[in-house]
């Protein structure tokens, strides 16, 4: 029991009207909260470890690599004969056509190449066939499929041509009944047509 | 000196001499056995189950080993792969991590083959103690745990373009990919 008067402790400011007792049970208060938090904060670091649900994963395993085929048509080389060309005839050659890709093709005649233009080249038409044999072709086989150097429409030539399956095609080159007379002694070299394969 | 005072201090002398003579003292005390019970913890284990991966091409089984693929083809593959959850309170969510298609070399042909195929990767899970629906799944191993077989399907497809010659499509041939990153999670929730 303090002597009145004498180190008497008296409550400034906030703490106005405050008991000294009250305001140093809520200090203590204060101090012991923050003891037992720094407590528990060095508990937790100082053990170690880390916290984990559980869990498992596993690879389906190994998986094939998958590969892609291709589409590939060969033809053979076209020969025409050696035979002097004069209005009204036509001459035939075979070609072989071969599927040799992954896929079923659609054998389409794409375009013409052209050789240089004479009057001769000019009047030429182009044919294309399907038959069953070489022989067949150079005996004479009506055309499916007809264009000139200036205009050749695109076309499916014949059925589709499965894997590992080939077929004649029978080339024609005709010089027209009514050729011009200009296109006499002339030549009509290194023309070609473009075969084109498309997956069925 | 008092005669009180020297009874007592003759007692305390005699007792300490007592005390001091054998033995030792405690305080009364007595001790029994608790018998505890056995604890087992949980397990949440995803595994293969044994069964080999199989493929399909176009709905036909395959050997995808020399196998080429061309547009239009669609590619299946299906695995099978066990899920095992012990634990009264266990609840996890089971799921399929994504697959990716690499390109098998850095090469044009495989990285291009790996850009034009598209794949779709669903995992079925059915059984006691699975949520229906799809994926991901709510695995709950309640009192009588989940231990079940799961199937994990990846639907790859070629896509095949209706114009000929499609450059992106064309650039594709004889590539080669593979498939990578495909697996099962089963994490606790």
């Amino acid at each position: 029991m303090q002597a009145a008067g004498r180190h008497a402790y008296v409550p400034v400011g906030r703490y106005a009207g405050r008991s000294r007792s009250r305001l140093f049970s809520m200090r203590s208060i204060g101090v012991t909260l923050l003891s037992f938090a720094a407590a528990i904060l060095l508990a937790s670091t100082a053990a170690g470890g880390t916290y984990a649900l559980l869990s498992s994963a596993a690879s389906t395993g190994p998986v094939s690599s998958i590969q892609s085929g291709t589409a590939t048509l060969t033809v053979t080389p076209l020969s025409m004969p050696v035979t002097a060309l004069y209005p009204g005839l036509t001459l035939f050659s075979p070609v072989t056509v071969s599927n040799v890709g992954n896929v079923p093709l659609n054998v389409q005649i794409t375009s013409l190449t052209a050789p240089a233009t004479t009057e001769l080249s000019a009047a030429l038409t182009i044919g294309l066939s399907v038959t069953t044999t070489s022989a067949a072709c150079i005996a004479g086989a009506t055309p499916t499929w007809t264009g000139t150097f200036a205009s050749a429409a695109p076309t499916n030539v014949g059925p589709a041509l499965a894997v590992g399956n080939s077929a004649v095609l029978c080339v024609s080159v005709a010089l027209g009944i009514a050729a011009p007379h200009l296109s006499q002694n002339q030549t009509a070299a290194n023309f070609g047509l473009v075969i084109t394969g498309l997956q069925v | 000196m008092n005669k009180l005072l020297v009874s007592a201090i003759a007692g305390a002398a005699g007792l300490t001499l007592l005390l001091g003579g054998a033995g030792t003292f405690a305080l009364w005390n007595t001790s029994a056995t608790v018998a505890g019970g056995t604890i087992v913890a949980g397990n949440l284990l995803v595994g293969d189950s044994g069964t080999v991966g199989s493929w399909t091409v176009n709905g036909t089984a395959k050997t995808l080993s020399g196998y080429k693929a061309v547009p239009g083809d669609i590619l299946v593959y299906t695995k099978t792969m066990s899920i095992t959850a012990t634990g009264d309170n266990l609840v996890a969510t089971l799921a399929l991590t994504q697959a990716s298609i690499t390109g098998t070399t850095s090469g044009t042909a495989d990285v291009a083959l790996a850009g034009y195929l598209t794949k779709t990767a669903v995992l079925t899970a059915t059984g006691p103690g699975i949520s229906t629906g799809s994926a991901p799944y709510t695995v709950t191993a309640a009192t009588a745990g989940v231990a079940q077989n799961v199937t994990v399907t990846v639907t790859i497809t070629y896509p095949k373009n209706a114009a000929a010659g499609f450059t992106a499509e064309a650039n594709t041939k004889l590539g080669s990919v593979s498939l990578d990153n495909l697996s099962v999670s089963l994490i606790q929730i």
